[in-house]
């Protein structure tokens, strides 16, 4: 299990000519357990929050501690051993190889290739295509598959390192209702019965049925926060 | 005077179909991926609660009635938590609203219209503790019993109860008050912890009705005293046993009374106020999430001629004093001050 705490988290960025801030301090906490969704139009900032989130982007301003641990100014490599080991991400497009079969797009992320995979690993994968709905996808292709099914196959990627923390953009947004509907009841099962922290950045208010905490940006700033004012050690199931 | 609606209200209004579809799909995702799954989906009961709740929200952010909301959480909190889905029934159920109001609206309306919600959510743990005191408060013996009584639709036996306490020298109309409405508060505090079937539910207030009407063949009603009175739920309220009993006070102490029933349109009611006249109308309020209706029948009653006077009376009458105030309506806290407030009552 994860938390993260973001103290006055900015961001700037150079457009050839200015600067501009486009993320203005933010303070939030993020808990295990939790399916946070952050939602706002095109340019309010939400992609840049989840990527300083998620050790991508480097905040300008503030810091962000990581189960206690500060992470605001790691370097570069520690940052990304933080990164494989901590969180699994999961992309509006599901970026799945096509010369690989389900089971090899998902042991990428592994690092493992070739014909010698050990049994356990095999285990694990078959277990996270079960768990998702694609029992008998493992050795085709991703294009025999539907596009649901490859976002499923995304989120078993994301998963198969058993990391604390997922960090969605937009992961229902290129799927039909029904699938989205499949893909966000998956997520929300990952947050609450795995414990794990889930941020998923949406503008597709199909997805807010299954917010267990809702926070929606404007040009940089949170302008609303369903968890503001909740009393810590209230929490409920939801 | 009343206000006219915000515009975060207006807002509110406008998106409320979208709202409460989204806080039912919230709470059927909730309760699916709950960490220990249910076995059964939330029942055709519980979403009953949740659309009375989303109409008390309604009447809490027109006529900003926050303190109102506080009071009524508490037994929306009972209700939800002895039906199945627990102790932190009203905070999901809160939480859902706070997802709707603020993934459907903008800002700055989606926070003013999340504001009462916040903060009622702050207070949650403490409004859940005082609504189980509330509910365990024990009856007397004596209404306890009558309440066996009415459960088992022993209208006869409950009769024997009344009759016996009048030959100790009370009198019919004060048993009403002694006996009567502690017996009925006492069945709606075990209808809140789920003690009892539907059907005994009903069989209790079918018994209860039984035995008001019975009341004037057994017992002599005092002396007229030369007014008259309508009795009636406001449209959309099904709470009927409270007005029925305040008419048979009234009619016990005196009173010409014509009694209505529950939820009748306000046309209707003000059809029986223009054909009997009478001096007073009683309009009976339970839930507070028919405020609207309240307001909109009681307008059309002092629309008729003569007017009479209104007062109004019931649970959801108390969070409201003010409003209702302001259109004209009285609002009385017990029957005995019904009775008394409104002798002094004129046609206006």
């Amino acid at each position: 299990m994860a938390d993260l705490r973001l103290e006055n988290i900015a961001r700037d960025f150079y457009d050839g000519r200015q600067l501009r801030r486009v993320l203005f301090p933010i303070n939030l906490t993020f808990k295990p357990g939790e399916l946070t969704v952050l939602a706002g139009p095109s340019g309010s900032g939400k992609t840049t929050l989840l990527s300083i989130i998620g050790l991508v982007l480097r905040p300008s301003e503030g810091r962000m501690w990581l189960s206690g641990r500060e992470v605001t100014g790691l370097a570069d490599d520690v940052a990304s051993k933080m990164r494989l080991a901590t969180y699994g991400f999961v992309f509006q497009q599901p970026m799945l190889i096509d010369g690989l079969s389900v089971q090899d797009n998902i042991l990428l992320a592994l690092g493992i290739q070739g014909a010698h995979i050990p049994g356990v690993v095999r285990q694990r994968v078959a277990e996270l295509l079960t768990s998702l709905g694609l029992a008998d996808t493992a050795r085709l292709p991703p294009q025999m598959i539907s596009g649901g099914m490859k976002q499923r196959v995304s989120i078993a990627r994301a998963l198969i390192k058993d990391p604390a923390i997922i960090l969605c953009d937009e992961p229902t947004s290129a799927l039909d209702a029904e699938n989205g509907q499949v893909v966000m009841g998956i997520l929300k099962k990952i947050a609450v019965a795995e414990k794990r922290l889930v941020v998923v950045v949406s503008h597709d208010a199909r997805v807010f049925p299954f917010a267990d905490r809702l926070i929606k940006m404007e040009n940089g700033t949170v302008v609303a926060d369903t968890a503001a004012g909740k009393p810590q050690g209230l929490d409920v199931a939801s | 005077m009343i206000h006219p609606p915000s515009p975060a209200y207006t807002l509110f209004v406008e998106h409320y179909d979208q709202l409460l579809a989204l806080v039912h799909r919230r709470l059927a995702v909730v309760w699916q991926y709950r960490p220990q799954p249910p076995e059964a989906a939330l029942g055709e009961e519980i979403q009953d609660y949740v659309n009375e709740f989303g109409r008390l929200l309604r009447v809490v952010l027109r006529y900003h009635l926050t303190a109102a909301l506080r009071q009524e959480a508490s037994w929306y909190a009972s209700m939800l938590a002895s039906r199945g889905p627990g102790q932190e029934a009203l905070a999901l159920l809160v939480d859902s609203w706070l997802v709707a109001l603020q993934g459907i609206l903008k800002p700055p309306e989606c926070n003013i219209l999340a504001q009462p919600l916040q903060e009622l959510r702050a207070e949650l743990a403490t409004i859940v503790a005082q609504g189980q005191e509330r509910l365990h408060t024990l009856p007397t013996p004596a209404v306890a019993q009558l309440v066996e009584l009415l459960i088992a639709g022993d209208w006869r036996g409950a009769l024997g109860e009344i009759r016996a306490d009048l030959s100790l020298g009370q009198l019919a109309y004060d048993i009403i008050l002694a006996k009567l409405l502690p017996a009925m508060a006492e069945i709606g505090r075990r209808w809140e912890r789920n003690e009892l079937a539907i059907y005994q539910e009903h069989l209790a207030t079918e018994t209860v009705l039984r035995l008001l009407a019975s009341l004037p063949a057994w017992f002599a009603a005092a002396p007229p005293v030369g007014r008259s009175a309508l009795v009636t739920c406001v449209p959309g309220e099904e709470h009927q046993v409270l007005p029925l009993a305040l008419g048979m006070y009234l009619e016990l102490r005196g009173w010409r009374v014509w009694s209505l029933g529950r939820s009748l349109p306000r046309a209707q009611i003000a059809a029986a106020v223009t054909a009997f006249k009478p001096d007073v109308v009683f309009l009976s309020l339970t839930m507070l999430s028919r405020l609207e209706e309240a307001l909109a029948a009681a307008a059309q009653v002092q629309s008729c001629q003569p007017a009479p006077t209104i007062f109004m009376g019931g649970r959801g009458t108390i969070a409201a004093q003010q409003v209702l105030a302001a259109a004209g309506i009285e609002v009385v806290q017990d029957f005995a001050q019904a009775h008394s407030r409104a002798l002094g009552g004129t046609h206006a």
